[in-house]
């Protein structure tokens, strides 16, 4: 045998979202609609996950030890785990966003009658599930790329930092699949879908153009902010002839959380003084929106900094009276 | 920008085809509620499931 010269390396692979027409079927390569991320980091599970099941060892002499009886591979079980950090530009957080909970026109809103879409049965068809393709990161290399069928948004987080990353808002989204990936050459990039390049995503918003920052309608100096949406999603079931994919997903309800870390002063005081829901807007010119009408704030914390005290507000946003109440939109035209 | 409110065939569409299929579940989700939705752009096959709210100041949608 000789050593392989393959190798993979994150700057030469791109990252595409392709949406799915059935769950278990990849996305198609001549239809499906993409868009390629902007993408600065991502992760995920290697193809052959799985965990070892161990019985214990009898007891008695001569016998205390383990034969290969009694240790199994388990893969009935296994959840592909993918994570992918992009910056936040309108096209990449409207789909994620309807990755997660179904909205992606450019006003992303998560009401409380979410998800509208529950079905989610193996050779069902469903528009919800989508492809994660992973150029040039099968095990060859160039050439050979990696994907993942059928994958479930877990969660999203969008933060802000005026004096990180350049100001850029940055998104985290996380995604499950209980389907196999598939090493193979693969271009998901449809010939008659439409595709979304990179080049299609020159704006990225700024937390330095945060226009407005208030909670509780109290102007705050924000320093940073966080939002996460985030949902747990489990596998039904298992076929064991056929590479242990699902029977389906169980998807299991939204929690909306944040934090804000502002000055500290007689405004953001106020803000949180009130055991009531209050109103989060954070508003870069009408363009990149973020509104929760019902935050509910948790205990806020203060950072004793040499630059100025600090104060960083927890809260879980929420719905309140019909279920067709907006928990949290997140504006992108 | 336009209202609409959901035409009983629109609640026999299947998710391939109403608002769903086109990204915007909590529009599909106001519709189911018979709430008026603020809606841009009406897809063409949906137009026929609609009907637009005319004259009215206040809607329903939350």
């Amino acid at each position: 045998m000789a050593l392989s010269t393959a190798f993979q390396t994150k700057q030469n692979t791109r990252v595409i979202i392709g949406t799915e027409a059935t769950m278990g079927t990849p996305a198609s390569e001549d239809t499906a609609a993409t868009i390629e991320m902007p993408v600065t980091d991502y992760s995920f599970d290697e193809i052959h996950k799985h965990s070892l099941s161990v019985a214990p060892p009898r007891t008695g002499s001569g016998a205390f030890t383990q034969s290969d009886d009694m240790v199994k591979w388990v893969r009935h079980d296994r959840m592909f785990d993918i994570s992918i950090t992009f910056h936040g530009t309108a096209q990449s957080i409207n789909r994620v966003c309807g990755a997660l909970f179904g909205d992606s026109d450019g006003t992303n809103t998560l009401i409380g009658s979410m998800p509208s879409v529950t079905d989610f049965r193996d050779g069902q068809s469903n528009t919800v599930p989508v492809t994660l393709w992973f150029e040039n990161s099968g095990h060859a290399g160039v050439g050979t790329d990696m994907y993942f069928t059928s994958c479930l948004c877990t969660g999203l987080t969008l933060s802000g930092d005026i004096s990180a990353n350049g100001g850029v808002i940055m998104c985290t989204a996380t995604f499950q699949s209980a389907y196999a990936p598939t090493q193979a050459a693969f271009t998901l990039e449809s010939t008659s879908g439409a595709n979304t390049a990179i080049s299609d995503q020159t704006t990225m918003f700024n937390m330095h153009d945060l226009t407005v920052e208030t909670l509780n309608e109290q102007d705050l100096l924000l320093y940073s902010f966080e939002l996460a949406i985030a949902r747990p999603v489990n596998r039904i079931g298992f076929d064991n002839g056929s590479n242990f994919k699902p029977m389906g997903y169980s998807v299991g309800g939204y929690e909306v959380t944040g934090s804000l870390t502002c000055k500290r002063d007689a405004e953001s005081t106020d803000a949180i003084d009130t055991s009531t829901p209050v109103a989060l807007a954070l508003s870069a010119n009408d363009v990149f929106q973020i509104d929760a009408p019902k935050c509910v704030v948790d205990s806020s914390s203060i950072s004793m900094d040499d630059d100025g005290w600090k104060q960083t507000i927890p809260f879980i946003c929420t719905y309140s009276g019909a279920t067709s109440s907006t928990i949290v939109s997140i504006k992108t035209a | 920008m336009a209202k609409y409110k959901a035409k009983a065939s629109y609640k026999e569409l299947d998710d391939s085809i109403n608002f769903n299929a086109f990204g915007s579940a909590s529009k599909h989700l106001w519709l189911m509620e018979g709430l008026e939705v603020e809606i841009k752009n009406v897809p063409n096959k949906l137009k026929e499931h609609l009907t637009e709210i005319k004259n009215k100041k206040e809607g329903g949608k939350k």
